[in-house]
Formats: C-alpha cells, sequence, structure tokens
C-alpha cells in the first residue's frame, strides 16, 4: 500500500498539461500513488478523482450511491442548463426515459443507418483525396458524426452546420468558441428554437427519424413534455459530435504514433473492429464523467463523503496496467478489451453502435482506397481537462501504392 | 450452458446484444429477447462478457 501525499502538486484543473497532451503521466502518477484523489477548485467544492480500472467500474456500477441528477461535468453545473437529459436523470426514472431512444439506436438498428454512412464518407475521402492536404477536423471529422447524425434525426442536411456551431459554444469553455459570458445560454436557445419547429412539424407528419419517435414517445402513458423532448435533443446533439470527431482525429494521431500497427492493418484488415475498439482504449475521447456521491463510502482507505463530486477518469482506467497489458501501446488485435471508452454501466454511450460505424467505415474506406491520412503538424487540442479534443490537425492524404 | 435473464433487472441497455448478438436482440420497443438460450461452447466468451457488461446485473448462465 502506497502511503498518501496531500498536496497541491497535481492539479487536473490545471489546463495546460491537457493542451500539451501531457495529461497521461499525471493521470498514471494518480493512479499508481493515490488512486482517490482529492483535487481543490478554486471556485467549486473540490472534486475526488478516481484513477483505477476497478474503482472506475466500481463507481459507475452503483447509480443509487454515485448519482448523475447533480451533473455530470467535473464542474458544479450543467451544459444543458435546468433541463434534465437522460444523461443527468437517474433511476427509476433513468431506464423508461433511455428506452425511448436506445432501441433506435441499437447495433441492429445502425445497419439501416450504413448507406447513410457510407455516402457521407465516400464524399468525404472524394473531397479529402481531392485536396490532398487539409485541415482534418474541418474537412471531415466533425462533418463526418454531424452529417450522419442529422440524417438520424431528422436535421435536413443543410441544417447540420447549424448544429456543429452549438455543439461547439454549449460544450466547450473553450475561448475560441466563446463570444461572450452567455454564449452558452444564447446556443441552448438558438437550438431549442430550431428544435421546436422540427418538432413541429414531425409531431403532425412523422418520418423515419429520431425526432418522430421521440414526439410520438410516450412515458408512463404521457406524450414527452417539450422539456424532455428539448434535453432529449440537446443530449443526442451533443454526445453525438463532441465524440466520435475525437476518436477519427485521436485515430489518425494514434497510427502516426505506431506505424506498424497501421502497416498490419493493410495487410490485416479484417482487425478493423477490434482497432476501432484499441482507439477507443487508447484515445478515450470522453477523459472523465462525474458522480456526486449520496452516501459516505470508504475507498482506497479513505472517506468520500455524501455529496462529494466524484470524477471517474475513464482514461485512466482505460490505461490501467492491472487490466491492460502495455497499456501505452496500441495493439490493435488486443483481446480481450474491456475499454471504458463509452463508459460502463447503466449511462455508458447510448450511441456507441452509431460512432463505431461512423469510424470504423471512415477508416474501412480509406483502407479500401489505399490512402493514408497522416499529420503534418501538432495537433490544437480543445482547452479542456473533459474532453480529449481537438480543434485542428493539419493532415496530408497519401496514396499507398 | 443455459442463460438466465432476471426480467425484474433487464431495463433493456443492449450491452448485451453487443457483446453477443447471436444469443441477445433487443427488440424496437427496447426488450431484450434471447434468441438462444442454450448457447454453444463457442458463445461463452461473448456470453460472459455480456453478463459483466450488463448495468443491472440481470443476466447469469446455468452449468448444465
Amino acid at each position: 500500500m502506497t502511503a498518501y501525499v496531500e498536496g497541491p502538486e497535481v492539479d487536473l484543473m490545471d489546463l495546460a498539461p491537457f493542451i500539451e497532451g501531457r495529461e497521461n503521466e499525471l493521470l498514471a502518477a494518480l493512479r499508481e500513488h493515490r488512486p482517490l484523489h482529492w483535487n481543490d477548485e478554486s471556485d467549486g467544492p473540490g472534486f475526488w478523482s478516481v484513477t483505477r480500472y476497478d474503482d472506475v467500474v466500481k463507481v459507475v456500477s452503483d447509480p443509487a450511491t454515485f448519482i448523475n441528477g447533480d451533473g455530470t461535468q467535473i464542474l458544479s453545473r450543467k451544459v444543458e442548463g435546468s433541463t434534465s437529459t437522460v444523461h443527468n436523470t437517474d433511476p427509476p426514472r433513468h431506464g423508461p426515459l433511455r428506452k425511448l431512444a436506445a432501441p433506435h439506436l441499437r447495433a441492429m438498428r445502425v445497419k439501416e443507418w450504413q448507406e447513410v454512412i457510407d455516402q457521407c464518407v465516400d464524399d468525404l475521402l472524394d473531397d479529402l483525396e481531392a485536396k490532398g492536404e487539409v485541415e482534418l477536423v474541418k474537412a471531415a471529422a466533425a462533418l463526418l458524426p454531424i452529417q450522419v447524425l442529422g440524417q438520424v434525426l431528422g436535421v435536413p442536411r443543410e441544417d447540420c452546420g447549424l448544429l456543429l456551431d452549438w455543439t461547439n459554444r454549449v460544450i466547450s469553455d473553450d475561448p475560441e468558441y466563446m463570444r461572450g459570458p452567455d454564449e452558452k445560454e444564447r446556443a441552448r436557445n438558438e437550438m431549442f428554437d430550431y428544435f421546436k419547429v422540427l418538432t413541429e412539424k414531425r409531431r403532425e407528419e412523422p418520418q423515419h427519424d429520431l425526432v418522430s419517435k421521440l414526439v410520438h414517445a410516450r412515458l408512463d402513458g404521457e406524450p414527452l413534455p417539450w422539456e424532455d423532448l428539448a434535453a432529449y435533443y440537446f443530449v443526442l446533439v451533443g454526445a453525438g459530435n463532441e465524440t466520435t470527431r475525437n476518436l477519427i482525429t485521436g485515430t489518425v494521431l494514434a497510427f502516426e504514433e505506431f506505424p506498424d500497427e497501421w502497416e498490419r492493418l493493410v495487410r490485416e484488415p479484417e482487425l478493423l473492429g477490434s482497432a476501432i475498439e484499441e482507439m477507443l482504449r487508447y484515445v478515450t475521447p470522453i477523459r472523465a464523467m462525474r458522480r456526486t456521491a449520496t452516501a459516505d463510502v470508504e475507498m482506497n482507505g479513505r472517506t468520500i463523503k455524501a455529496g462529494d463530486k466524484v470524477v471517474c477518469w475513464f482514461q485512466a482506467a482505460n490505461r490501467d496496467p492491472a487490466v491492460f497489458e502495455d497499456p501505452d501501446v496500441v495493439k490493435i488485435d488486443r483481446h480481450p478489451n474491456d475499454h471504458v471508452g463509452f463508459g460502463w454501466g447503466i449511462h455508458a454511450c447510448m450511441g456507441s453502435h452509431l460512432a463505431r460505424a461512423e469510424v470504423a467505415t471512415f477508416f474501412r474506406k480509406a483502407l479500401e482506397r489505399g490512402i493514408r491520412i497522416r499529420p503534418v503538424a501538432a495537433p490544437d487540442r480543445l482547452h479542456t481537462n473533459q474532453f480529449n479534443a481537438y480543434k485542428r490537425l493539419r493532415v496530408v492524404i497519401e496514396k499507398e501504392g | 450452458m443455459k442463460v438466465l435473464v432476471d426480467w425484474d433487472l433487464c431495463e433493456g441497455h443492449g450491452q448485451c446484444e453487443f457483446a453477443a448478438p447471436e444469443v441477445f436482440t433487443i427488440d424496437d420497443e427496447g426488450d431484450l429477447e434471447v434468441l438462444d438460450d442454450t448457447p454453444l461452447e463457442g458463445q461463452r466468451a461473448a456470453v460472459e462478457q455480456a453478463i459483466r457488461r450488463c448495468p443491472t446485473h440481470a443476466l447469469a448462465v446455468e452449468e448444465s
């Protein structure tokens, strides 16, 4: 047992290591020496950080003791405002609420969207090949999820740019996207105004899309009130965007770091499925989610008090050497690979199948075309500790002979 | 092996469907359907992953 050393030397609210890409060293130190770490906050009550795989799974598997209802951001606030999303809803309401959308995003259903995904990917790769050198996030990584999600929801393709803009402004605190102090609220309101119109259209004339399903869904025999619909749209748009784009960008970076693994994938494309799982582990687009304790809990010889914030670092769990051999190395054939890249437990990512399909299609088609996407400069990272997110990555498109 | 579902616990999260699609499926209402409640030995790893991944601990196997 390692002795605990309290002190300010690891402050996960300091964004510098995250922006510079040094965060894994910090998280590894915590996981090894201070698996339950108290972090002060300058403008909040402070929070515990949980970094070991088994501890993270334990916390997220116990939704009675560790609730989402007080928010899941590290900061003491909810990006969705006063409305309560399925993500920030606890049992017993959570299960039935999740069931309204989850069946339409399940693995078998996602196959119905494969044609849409194929078309989007083909268009993007045509564009990339024609240009030869692009900024990947803007040219492809951010577009694919928003275009696919738009069609799943029922948002026309020409309006997908709006979805992207709202997401950027609502989810992060990056100064680049903030035009003023009330930016989040303004973006939220613009998004809700848009979806209000779409909701009314689908109420009168349902289509084969998720907005139609939600508008006509019933919870305890009643249709969802506007607040619940709005919260649902919000979480789908946000979660569908600020994640998959970073998995695509992160995967390009990871293959540059481990070029032999890309070569192997070229030779053995049947490993694509397990390669994507490995990238979910290695990249971990959502670094952390927060819970709030409802009771005093003993963990690693310390006491989490009722009401304390508990941050589960999926990124640290995904590199826990107790579970993953050579955790800092990409192995596209890693097996088993019970990563927590989509979280774990009742709040595990509802869009995981869609995300997998999008990213797998993107790289499958790149392999089929014999193209390789290679970074030519270091990425610009989003200024946040909660998402492993990229603002820009300059790449060249190489045609393999 | 025989697959057991505690129907009072199952909320249709569908993690099992991803882990073992030949054994579990979720229908359009979001309810679990067991496609094969006595899967062959070749499905064991997949079924075990489904059990581990089930958020409500609704799944188990009984050895025959």
